[in-house]
C-alpha cells in the first residue's frame, strides 16, 4: 500500500511529464493550468490509471478538476 | 564503415533495442511515451478520417510506431458526424478512413442502420476511387459478419472487426465510463494496440510491397540454447518459443515463404527437427535450408535466388546484433527483426512487422510455396527430355484465359501491386483501377492460370489492354515470377492478345514500358520479340502487327478461354 505523500509525488512526477509543467500546485484548478487542455487531460487519467493500476469510475472522472482530487480519490482506493 | 552505413546501423540497433517497449505482451503508455522519436516531414501519406467518435488521441501513438517503420502519415480529421456527409473529404488523400462508432447511433437499428451505412460507404466510393478502410466499433446493434458480408465484395473496401482483433490480443475494446472524458469508448490499451495495426499493419498494406520470406536463425530464436554446444536434446523449446514456431507455421498458411539460415553442421539440423517431434516446424516447412560455417548475407542471398524474390520481400530474425549489423551492410533492401531474449517479443515485432499483414489469403497465395518445391523436380524432368515441345506435352501444361472475370479481380490487383521483375509498365494498378478497366468496353482485363502435371501454379499473369486513340495499348502486363523460366511468356501474353475483343488483324501493338531496376526480364522479351521505342512516345513499344496475327500456341498445350477447353 502507497502512504499519501507517495502518491502525491507519483501523480505530480506523472503529471510533470505529462503537461511538461515544472512547477504545480496540487490545489490550482484545472482551468488554471493553460496546458491542461482535453488531449493531455485523457492522456493524464490513463496514464494515471496505468500507473497505480485502477480505473476511475465515471463519478470520479468527472469530478477530478485538479491535482489535489487525483489524489483524493488514489488515496481513497488506499484504505 | 561509410557515414550512411554508420547512420544506418546507428538506427538499426535503436530499433531493436526500442522492440522490447514496442512489441511487450501488455503495452505501457508510460513505456511508449518514453520514446524519442524523429518524425517523418516528407513523403507523408494522406488519410482522410470520417469519424463520430475520437481518433485524435491514437495519433501520438501511430506517430510512434510508424516513426518505427520510416513511414509518416498526415491524417485529415473531420468533424465528429455520425451521419457521415464526408464534409471534409479532400481529393488528395492517399486513403479514406471510416472511424464509426454504432453505439452511438440512435434511431436506426438492424437492417435499416446496415442499409444505411452502406448506402453511405457507396457514397464515399463515388467521391472517392481510394481505398477505403473501415474500422467500426460494433454492439448488439449491428453484427460484423453483416456488415463485413455487405462490404467485403466492394472493391478496394477492407473492414477490420475492432473488438475482435483487440480481443484477440488479450485486451478489451470499449468502457463505457470513458465516453464523457475521452470523447470515444475505447480503452486505453485497445487505443494503443489499434495505433500499433494501424501503422505497421493496415496502413502500410496499402502503400508498401508485401514481404514475401521470413527467414529465421535457429540457436536462441527458434530455440533455447546452442546446438552444436547443448546437443538435440539439451535445446530447449520454450513455451514462448514454442509459440514463436508456431506463429512461424501461421505465416506459412498465410502463403510467406519460411527458411532456416543457421551457422550449423547440416547434418544436426536435420536431425535435431527428426528427433525433436515437440517442435511445431518440421524441416519440409522450410522453402530454403541454409545451414554452413559460411556468411549468413551469402546465405540470404542465396535464398533470395532459390525463391526468386528480391531481397527487400524478405524479413530476417536473428538473435546476434553483429550478424544483424554484418547482414545490414551486405544485404540490399534486407528487413531485420532482433530476435529478443523473450520469443514473445520477438513473434510480435514480426507479426507487426510491415508488409507482414494479409487482408485476405487467396488460394494463390497458398499455391506459392508447393509450386517452389515442384521447380527442382520439374528441372530433373527437363532434363530427361529432348525438346521443348516434348517438355510442354509431357509436363501437360495448361493455360487458362480469363476475359474481365471479376473473380480474378483481387489476384489481378496483388499481380499488378507485387510483381517487379517481369512487370512492363509498374503501374501497380489497385482494385478500383482493374475494376474500372473490367467493366469498360474500351479496354480488356486478361488474367492467366498455369498448371502442369507437377504443380497449380495458379492465376500467374495479367495482361490489360486499352484502346486509346484508336490504338490498342498494352497499358499493364506482369507475370509472376513463379511461372517464369518455362518459355511461356510469349504464349501467355501473345495469345492473350489475340483473344481481346479489341483486338483486329493487321493492328500494331503498342506497350506502356518503364524502366525500373528489376524489370529487365519483362523488356527483354519484348526487345526479342522485335519491339521497338515508340518514335511518337518514348515511354512506349511498338510491335509489328504480324507478330501477333502470326502467332499460335504449341499444340502441346492445352488452353481454355473463360473456362472452355480449346
Amino acid at each position: 500500500m502507497e502512504k499519501n505523500y507517495e502518491i502525491e509525488k507519483k501523480v505530480i512526477s506523472i503529471f510533470q511529464g505529462i503537461l511538461k509543467e515544472e512547477d504545480c500546485n496540487i490545489n490550482l484548478k484545472r482551468s488554471e493550468y493553460p496546458n491542461w487542455d482535453s488531449m493531455l487531460h485523457i492522456e493524464l487519467i490513463f496514464a494515471l490509471e496505468e500507473s497505480f493500476d485502477l480505473q476511475f469510475t465515471e463519478e470520479e472522472l468527472e469530478r477530478i478538476n485538479s491535482l489535489a482530487s487525483i489524489i483524493k480519490f488514489i488515496s481513497s482506493r488506499n484504505k | 564503415m561509410t557515414k550512411n552505413f554508420s547512420s544506418r546501423l546507428e538506427a538499426a540497433m535503436s530499433k531493436f533495442s526500442q522492440q522490447e517497449i514496442l512489441f511487450s505482451e501488455k503495452l505501457s503508455r508510460i513505456d511508449l511515451g518514453s520514446i524519442k522519436t524523429e518524425l517523418k516531414k516528407s513523403n507523408l501519406k494522406l488519410i482522410n478520417v470520417y469519424r463520430n467518435h475520437n481518433f485524435e488521441s491514437l495519433i501520438p501513438f501511430v506517430d510512434l510506431y510508424s516513426s518505427y517503420a520510416d513511414d509518416g502519415y498526415r491524417f485529415n480529421i473531420g468533424d465528429y458526424d455520425s451521419s457521415l456527409c464526408f464534409s471534409s473529404y479532400n481529393d488528395a488523400a492517399n486513403l479514406e478512413l471510416v472511424w464509426f462508432d454504432f453505439t452511438l447511433i440512435d434511431g436506426l437499428k438492424g437492417s435499416d442502420l446496415l442499409e444505411w451505412f452502406v448506402d453511405r460507404i457507396d457514397y464515399l466510393r463515388v467521391l472517392s476511387n481510394k481505398p477505403i478502410l473501415i474500422l467500426p466499433v460494433f454492439k448488439g446493434v449491428l453484427t460484423s459478419s453483416e456488415l463485413v458480408s455487405c462490404l467485403d465484395k466492394k472493391p478496394g473496401v477492407y473492414v477490420v472487426n475492432l473488438a475482435e482483433y483487440v480481443s484477440s490480443q488479450n485486451s478489451t475494446l470499449t468502457q463505457e465510463r470513458l465516453y464523457k472524458l475521452a470523447g470515444t469508448k475505447i480503452c486505453n490499451e485497445a487505443q494503443m494496440i489499434l495505433a500499433r495495426a494501424l501503422a505497421l499493419s493496415w496502413l502500410p498494406s496499402f502503400f508498401r510491397p508485401e514481404l514475401k520470406a521470413v527467414l529465421f536463425d535457429l540457436d536462441n530464436t527458434l530455440h533455447k540454447g546452442v546446438l552444436g554446444e547443448d546437443g538435440i536434446e539439451g535445446v530447449v523449446l520454450t513455451r514462448a518459443h514454442k509459440e514463436l514456431q508456431q506463429y512461424a507455421k501461421f505465416l506459412l498458411k498465410q502463403g510467406i515463404f519460411l527458411g532456416l539460415i543457421s551457422k550449423n553442421d547440416e547434418y544436426d539440423v536435420k536431425k535435431l527437427f527428426k528427433i525433436r517431434v515437440d517442435y511445431p516446424l518440421k524441416i519440409e516447412d522450410f522453402s530454403v535450408l541454409d545451414v554452413s560455417w559460411g556468411s549468413k548475407s551469402d546465405a540470404i542471398s542465396r535464398a533470395s535466388e532459390k525463391l526468386r524474390i528480391s531481397t527487400d520481400s524478405i524479413l530476417y530474425v536473428d538473435d546476434n546484433p553483429g550478424e544483424l549489423a554484418s547482414v545490414l551492410s551486405e544485404v540490399q533492401g534486407i528487413n531485420l527483426v532482433f530476435a529478443h531474449d523473450n520469443p514473445v517479443i520477438t513473434k510480435i515485432a514480426i507479426e507487426y512487422f510491415p508488409g507482414i499483414w494479409r487482408w485476405k489469403v487467396g488460394a494463390d497465395d497458398l499455391k506459392r510455396i508447393d509450386d517452389l518445391k515442384a521447380i527442382d523436380r520439374r528441372r530433373d524432368f527437363e532434363k530427361k527430355l529432348t525438346n521443348k515441345s516434348d517438355y510442354f506435352e509431357k509436363l501437360k501444361i495448361s493455360l487458362d484465359f480469363y476475359y474481365d472475370d471479376i473473380e480474378t479481380l483481387e489476384r489481378a490487383s496483388q499481380l499488378s501491386s507485387k510483381t517487379n521483375q517481369f512487370n512492363l509498365s509498374t503501374k501497380r494498378l489497385d482494385e478500383i483501377e482493374i475494376n474500372a478497366r473490367m467493366k469498360s468496353s474500351s479496354s480488356s482485363v486478361v488474367m492467366i492460370s498455369l498448371s502442369d502435371y507437377l504443380s497449380d501454379s495458379g492465376q500467374i499473369a495479367l495482361v490489360i489492354g486499352e484502346m486509346i486513340d484508336f490504338k490498342l495499348v498494352i497499358t499493364e502486363l506482369c507475370i509472376s515470377c513463379r511461372a517464369m523460366g518455362r518459355g511461356l511468356e510469349s504464349s501467355i501474353i501473345l495469345y492473350a492478345i489475340k483473344n481481346m475483343g479489341l483486338y483486329r488483324m493487321g493492328m500494331t501493338i503498342y506497350f506502356d514500358y518503364k524502366i525500373e531496376a528489376r524489370n529487365s526480364p519483362a523488356i527483354d522479351w519484348l526487345k526479342g520479340l522485335g519491339a521497338k521505342i515508340n518514335e511518337n512516345n518514348n515511354s512506349q513499344f511498338v510491335l509489328d502487327s504480324k507478330t501477333v496475327d502470326m502467332f499460335d500456341v504449341p499444340k502441346e498445350l492445352k488452353v481454355s478461354l473463360n473456362g472452355k477447353k480449346l
